[in-house]
């Protein structure tokens, strides 16, 4: 049998054509966007009030994915703690989400009491929505959502410093318009 | 946009996304691309006989998984997310045609699988498509899904040791007022690629029904109130096969039922509390051969765990308290598979488990609990924490190690620190496993882990990342001889984009099948990474690290090591 050359390419056209020979019914056609749609989710958070994106319509969102064991994410969060305390009042909120599963829940509150965290924080024990957002669930993983609910940019992992590039990025979208 | 341009797209422009335009309901709808790619050299010190001067057995892997995300909103509030994961995987090189037939030193797809090129597979692994109105959603294909404390049902994405298994069935949720009502139902899809470890031998996975149910009340003054029940029937060999849905119409394998509750604020404490019945219903479940002639009485488990947290002044308190019996035999028939669908929460330090501790966060009957307390100092800037874990292990069935039940403690100490530039992690510990026998001793582990990272000029800092740990055994079924593994990384952080590390392991357990490169027991590698856009990254990786056992998320595996290199992009567009 003779052997393939390019079975990535392969893959990935096939992919492509699938994705554009499906989603594009009667007179749709793909064109470049500013950004994905985030799409939109329901959590319950730490204290179990239900939580949704939508409810921030209209606000810049900083999501972050974390998860109680992951050391940079520990690192990270005051630093987002600071850049909510700063921007709250322009229409900016962190959305935080732990992906600890269901086994560990009983562990997130207390850290973010310990972190003296005050933004929303909502948990994604199935891990449903951080599949959707970050099929690699490499962690931290940070989504900057505009005011239009579209995905602006996104960080992954977290080094000292980056923070700076972020809070940059949070006040370019806060200055755009509503 | 033609495929031709999006390909274009795809080399690094700064698009993230399609959008639909026209007049369909899709209209307006964006769709994502995320696309993982990575070229491995496998380096092997197998030799063929009579040609031992070549590394005749060295292979290439080359893996991709593209991730497709639609994401459309309508003016009603309404929305609809579909997602289609395809995974691609090919062995290169080391290849060679005798009589007219490929063949590979390594082959890549076992027996029970077929694909179109002998030496490339390709595998949709996920699908799904989610529609979300105000109170319903209802997820179609690939979905994950977990009850209480993922005792009854955990099955979730875990990426941390290359684990993903969805069901794949429907999903859908209700949700009214203050009550919320979800029912699962599928059958369990596999990951069949991996993306982290070799792809060798691919073996089709045997699917598992999994139907489930969970109630909960939310509100009832500070108390929310739950209910849920599973169902299961597992796929054995003899099912290598056939229909995999055909699940549905055989006998059911195992039922749990389960309810919680959860007080916040009473007392000033946050409390929770879960109780699980499981009954396996076919004597496979419980380690007995099924036989049609004699009646097999059902074995009934069960789970009780408990948690309270307080938080005094500057201090956070968390106690965790857990007891559970023949629970963990509903992973009977996937752990050899390397997964499992509940987990009880372990309170163990999981990255120090070692070959005997695993057993004890598998074991199917033990008591105990933790204490933890966190102190919050300069704003929670820094936290210094103290805890210690008690357990009462009196399973000494074939996964452990001792012959007496143990007790097991394990005191742990630790700090955070986020300063000015300056961040610091440190966490260090000791657990014994005490025997009941005086005669079979302790098993003692020490380990410590840290992780400094300080700034030098510019933008630039750098980071040193160490973990050690020193295992000492007692007198057990299986002797090993002591060891010390080590896991170190020295990272430079050249601006925002431009990371180059350093990394050197160090193992002499006799149970880690790999050998150092450097040396028998001494691992080195080097890598790069760069970042030339927010939504691209490459890496480039030579060297070789140990294999080991890693648990995340209470789920443990044995890693392989790896010697070679590695080159990776991964992408979102």
């Amino acid at each position: 049998m003779p052997s393939t050359p390019f079975p990535a390419l392969r893959a990935l056209a096939l992919a492509l054509t699938l994705t554009l020979g499906v989603a594009t019914p009667g007179s749709a056609i793909a064109q470049q966007a500013t950004g994905n749609l985030a799409p939109d989710f329901s959590l319950r958070d730490i204290d179990n009030n239900p939580v949704s994106l939508s409810d921030y319509k209209g606000k810049v969102v900083l999501m972050n994915f974390w998860a109680t064991w992951c050391g940079p994410c520990m690192l990270e969060m005051p630093h987002l703690q600071a850049m909510y305390d700063a921007l709250k009042d322009q229409g900016f909120v962190v959305l935080s989400v732990s992906t600890d599963d269901a086994r560990d829940a009983s562990k997130v509150k207390p850290l973010v009491k310990a972190k003296r965290l005050t933004f929303p924080v909502v948990l994604d024990k199935d891990t449903a929505v951080v599949s959707q957002y970050n099929p690699a669930k490499t962690l931290p993983y940070t989504v900057l959502i505009d005011r239009q609910g579209r995905v602006a940019k996104v960080h992954q992992g977290y080094n000292p410093g980056d923070e700076t590039a972020m809070r940059a990025e949070v006040e370019a979208l806060l200055a755009g318009a509503p | 946009m033609s495929p031709a341009l999006l390909l274009l797209g795809l080399s690094g422009g700064p698009a993230h996304a399609f959008e639909l335009v026209g007049t369909g309901p899709l209209a307006g709808a964006t769709v994502q691309v995320t696309d993982d790619f990575e070229l491995r050299y496998h380096q092997t010190d197998r030799r063929l006989p009579g040609f031992e001067d070549r590394r005749i057995h060295d292979y290439v892997e080359q893996v991709n998984r593209l991730n497709l995300l639609l994401s459309q909103r309508w003016d009603s509030g309404d929305a609809l997310t579909a997602g289609v994961q395809l995974d691609e995987v090919a062995l290169f090189s080391n290849r060679y045609i005798l009589d007219g037939t490929l063949y590979h030193s390594w082959d890549l797809l076992g027996d029970g699988v077929a694909s179109p090129w002998q030496d490339a597979f390709v595998e949709l692994e996920k699908g799904y498509l989610t529609f979300r109105g105000r109170e319903a959603e209802l997820t179609l294909g690939d979905g994950y899904a977990s009850f209480g404390r993922g005792i009854a049902l955990n099955i979730k994405k875990n990426s941390d040791i290359d684990i993903d298994t969805s069901i794949r069935g429907a999903k859908g949720t209700l949700r009214l007022g203050d009550t919320e009502l979800m029912v699962v139902s599928g059958i369990t899809n596999e990951q069949q690629v991996s993306h982290d470890q070799p792809n060798i031998g691919i073996e089709r996975d045997l699917s598992n029904m999994v139907t489930g149910l969970r109630l909960d009340r939310y509100g009832i003054g500070p108390a929310n109130a739950g209910l849920h029940g599973v169902v299961y029937r597992f796929g054995r060999g003899a099912d290598q096969g056939v229909d995999p849905w055909a699940r549905y119409a055989e006998p059911l394998d195992a039922v749990v039922g389960g309810a919680n509750l959860e007080l916040l604020g009473v007392g000033g404490i946050d409390w929770y509390a879960e109780g699980d019945v499981f009954a396996y219903l076919n004597p496979e479940m419980v380690g007995q051969v099924a036989d049609a002639d004699q009646d097999f009485q059902p074995v009934v488990g069960h789970v009780a765990y408990a948690s309270g947290s307080a938080y005094p002044g500057q201090a956070v308190v968390l106690v965790e308290a857990k007891h559970s019996s023949d629970s963990e035999r509903i992973n009977s028939f996937v752990t050899a598979e390397g997964w499992e669908v509940a987990t009880v929460p372990t309170m163990e330090y999981e990255r120090v488990i070692t070959e005997d501790s695993a057993a004890a966060v598998n074991s199917n009957d033990i008591w105990g609990g933790r204490v933890r307390v966190d102190y919050s100092a300069a704003q929670g800037l820094v936290v210094p924490y103290v805890s210690v874990a008690a357990l009462r292990d009196s399973d000494v069935d074939v996964l452990h190690f001792n012959r007496s039940p143990e007790t097991v403690v394990h005191p742990l100490a630790g700090l955070q620190w986020t300063g000015t530039g300056v961040t610091a992690q440190l966490n260090t510990g000791l657990r014994l496993d005490v025997r009941d026998d005086a005669a079979e001793g302790q098993d003692r582990l020490v380990h410590g882990d840290g992780d400094l990272s300080i700034p030098i000029t510019g933008k630039d800092h750098l980071e040193l990342a160490v973990a050690v740990k020193h295992f000492a055994w007692g007198d057990n079924v299986q002797q090993q001889a002591d060891f010390m593994e080590m896991e170190n990384a020295l990272a430079w952080h050249r601006g925002e984009k431009l990371v180059f590390i350093l990394y050197q392991d160090w193992s002499d357990n006799p149970l880690v099948q790999s050998e150092g490169n450097l040396a028998e027991k001494l691992y080195g590698a080097a890598e790069v990474s760069w970042e030339p856009a927010t939504n691209l990254t490459l890496r480039a990786f030579y060297g070789a690290y140990k294999a080991g056992i890693r648990c995340s998320g209470g789920q443990c595996r044995s890693l392989p090591g790896f010697e070679g290199a590695r080159l990776a992009m991964t992408g979102t567009f």
